[in-house]
């Protein structure tokens, strides 16, 4: 039988059981603690009202609030869309020059570029734009297919290469297979291997066998000492880049069958002028980018 | 048995009820209101006191300002990664605190605490405002300036955090930052619960200190201490009384004085903060019966047990000389190192601050003239260097051409890739290095980039990081 008593020395309740003679002070819990514990159980049952909270049989209780992470986040990006609209609009209707003048409008653009270049072009160029030998081409060096200006960047980006659409840039390199002899090509490849001032050969270059048919077959887009056209995206030949490989065997496989990029238009895949003006803007500030011509 | 193994704890006999202090006079209260003068003084005009500084910096001497990632203490200026200084400054700190504990006891909670230097001055205008017999305007009086004093307390702390000349008006007009106001009201909140109501209950209950003060003391540490000896057998009427009576009275006025309500005639005691008000209290009688001063005073263990009950008042054993210990002089020693630490750190610390990643995908990229490049990603910051335009350069490479990338334009190089910098501001930089390709390492070499300052030529800061070139064949 329980014995409530008073402990003599401390003074307090004892709470009436007893073990073995050992008796057991009664130390109650906080009354205001007790109070929270009892509103925190109450809280816990008008939540579970709110708030999506138990699973059932097919699926979960979705809470009267409607409450998801999902939607949650889905206004976040809308917040965060507003947010951008005002400055996304301006770039829309600024050009690319006046973007890259305005020093706000050009930060902007630079950071918008490069989370869009995150989206839509690592999986060609490569994380830090440094593309890929042999497929597709460095944005951070000085040469440039197409031409490096502003301009000609935000084209091609917005139509893009090869890709069967009516604005797209085309050109086509002919298979010198079927046209020239095996030593022919050999010959030019030895030619365009000594365009390079640097080349040891560059000294003798007319002297070359392939003088000849590097007149007849490759001046016209390439140009007399191998600088290229980027109207016709035809690559400079006379320098250190070599996108295909710059080996001999290298540049004799390029000749007899080439290699001819494609690259998708992301203006009709990104329907968002701002976005591939921003695009433009960031590739362009790469490290490699060229003044606009006539500027 | 040792002063520190064991200490009787009891609750004091006031527990539960309010404790209203008695006013005393005397020279600990002397201390002590000298102390809370001088303390107030510092802590309410600090944030008022201007400092002149850069442009874009506050004009506030001293400034923790988040929302800038600065600390700002006269002519320092902290950046978020000086923090390890405020290790040694908490080292210096807690050692200093257990050097005077070992020494003098909790002089630190008798004299120097917030919460005492709160409760103190609510104490003060308790009495003075409300006195013994309180009437509803005295008490609404009280609470006006209760209020007042933790409003204002509120807006000081946050003013070391906020500067004081826009949180003030601000706070007032209803138009400082939500989070401001929180923090204001808070503090106030806090102030005025802590030294209005809560007052002991928190050196009590509430105070991990008292719990564990007591392993840094010995038997030299000077406490306060009632000489049992001397006043035992205590009791009022000493003339009628049958048996000779001790020097204490038995007035409780020791007991009345003491802000926490402890009867230090019981002995050392957790609830002692040993403000010494209860030697002011004592003397003031013993003065008036007649009886030597300093029945309680700050004594050491030693000294009680060479007087001990062997002593008189008239033949007092002298005490022993006090001896240099190992855990005092551990202390003082651990507080000095760390007080030199921090007058090292401050001298020595670096004016510019440079952090280099290199990008790694591709390592390097080959330019149409054949030059191999490099692209590097820097944080340049500009601590405290007196110098606002800076050059990027490559130590030991004399044909590396540096240019720095610019969102929208073609990358800067020569006297447009120099950086304006003024002190206290931070770039995030792009930087192209290129090595013509005879100069270009084999593989990886070590290279160490260099700030300069543009106008004199001075190195300011380097770091070492990664050229890479192509792997010859």
């Amino acid at each position: 039988m329980a014995k409530i008593e008073r402990d003599p020395i401390t003074g307090q309740y004892t709470t009436g059981h007893q073990w073995d003679g050992i008796k057991e002070l009664r130390t109650p819990i906080p009354q205001w603690w007790l109070m929270v514990f009892l509103a925190s159980i109450a809280f816990a049952f008008v939540s579970v009202q709110f708030l999506p909270s138990f699973p059932t049989t097919d699926g979960a209780f979705q809470g009267s609030l409607g409450y998801t992470a999902r939607l949650a986040l889905e206004e976040q990006l809308e917040e965060a869309r507003q947010a951008q609209a005002a400055m996304r609009a301006q770039i829309a209707d600024t050009s690319l020059e006046d973007i890259v003048a305005n020093e706000e409008l050009a930060t902007f653009a630079y950071r918008g570029g490069q989370s869009a270049y995150a989206v839509n072009c690592i999986a060609c160029h490569g994380v830090n734009a440094g593309g890929q030998l042999g497929q597709f081409p460095s944005l951070i060096d000085d040469a440039w297919l197409w031409g490096g200006d502003l301009q000609n960047i935000y084209t091609t980006i917005n139509h893009g290469i090869r890709n069967g659409l009516p604005n797209a840039r085309v050109s086509a390199m002919p298979a010198y297979a079927t046209i020239l002899s095996e030593q022919e090509i050999e010959d030019v490849a030895d030619y365009v291997l000594a365009l390079n001032p640097r080349s040891p050969d560059h000294g003798a270059l007319a002297e070359l066998p392939g003088a000849a048919a590097y007149e007849a077959q490759c001046v016209a887009c390439h140009g007399a000492d191998g600088a290229g056209n980027q109207l016709l995206g035809a690559p400079r030949l006379n320098d250190a880049i070599w996108l295909y490989g710059g080996s001999r065997d290298e540049v004799i496989a390029q000749i007899a069958n080439p290699k001819l990029g494609v690259m998708p238009a992301f203006g009709p895949r990104l329907n968002d002028d701002a976005v591939i003006k921003m695009l433009a803007v960031y590739v362009h500030s790469l490290g490699g980018g060229e003044e606009q011509e006539g500027s | 048995m040792s002063i520190s193994s064991d200490i009787p704890w009891e609750p004091p006999p006031t527990e539960g009820a309010k404790i209203r202090q008695r006013a005393v006079s005397g020279r600990w209260r002397k201390v002590k209101s000298a102390v809370l003068i001088t303390a107030f003084a510092f802590i309410y005009i600090l944030p008022w006191v201007p400092w002149q500084r850069g442009a874009d910096e506050p004009t506030q001497a001293v400034l923790f300002s988040f929302t800038m990632g600065r600390a700002y203490v006269f002519g320092f200026t902290f950046w978020p990664q000086d923090l390890y200084l405020l290790v040694l400054v908490l080292l210096a700190s807690a050692f200093g605190l257990f050097f005077t504990n070992t020494l003098v006891g909790r002089v630190w909670c008798g004299f120097t605490c917030p919460q005492t230097l709160w409760t103190d001055l609510f104490q003060i205008i308790e009495r003075r405002v409300e006195g013994r017999n309180p009437t509803a305007l005295r008490s609404a009086i009280k609470q006006v300036l209760w209020v007042a004093i933790a409003v204002v307390t509120g807006l000081t702390f946050i003013s070391y955090v906020v500067p004081a000349r826009e949180l003030w008006p601000g706070f007032f007009t209803g138009t400082a930052p939500a989070a401001a106001i929180l923090l204001v009201a808070v503090f106030a909140i806090f102030t005025y619960l802590l030294a209005g109501y809560a007052r002991e209950k928190v050196c009590l209950y509430m105070c991990p200190w008292p719990r564990f003060q007591a392993a840094m003391l010995d038997g030299d540490t000077q406490l306060v201490t009632y000489q049992a000896w001397r006043g035992e057998p205590r009791g009022k009427h000493r003339k009628r009384s049958a048996v000779p009576l001790g020097d204490c009275v038995d007035c409780n006025l020791c007991v009345a004085v003491c802000p926490t309500g402890v009867d230090i005639r019981n002995g050392m005691q957790l609830g002692c903060i040993g403000c010494g008000l209860c030697i002011d209290a004592c003397n003031n009688v013993m003065a008036k019966t007649g009886s030597p001063a300093n029945l309680i005073g700050f004594f050491s263990e030693r000294e009680m047990a060479a007087k001990g009950p062997t002593a008189t008042a008239a033949a007092p054993v002298v005490a022993p000389k006090r001896r240099p210990r190992v855990r005092m002089i551990g202390f003082a020693s651990l507080f000095a190192i760390a007080l030199v630490g921090i007058v090292v750190v401050l001298t020595s610390r670096s004016t510019m601050q440079i952090a280099v990643t290199p990008e790694r995908q591709p390592p390097y990229v080959v330019m149409s003239n054949g030059d191999i490049r490099n692209v590097y990603q820097m944080r340049i910051s500009n601590l405290r260097a007196d110098a606002d335009r800076i050059r990027l350069a490559a130590v030991g490479a004399p044909d590396a051409s540096i240019a720095i990338a610019k969102a929208g334009g073609p990358a800067l190089t020569g006297d447009e890739a120099i950086v304006p910098l003024p002190r206290g501001s931070s770039e995030a930089l792009r930087v192209l290095i290129a090595l013509p390709p005879e100069a270009a390492p084999d593989g990886r070499e070590a290279m160490t980039i260099a700030l300069t300052d543009a106008d004199s030529g001075a190195v300011l800061a380097e770091t070492a990081t990664y050229f890479w070139g192509p792997d010859q064949p």
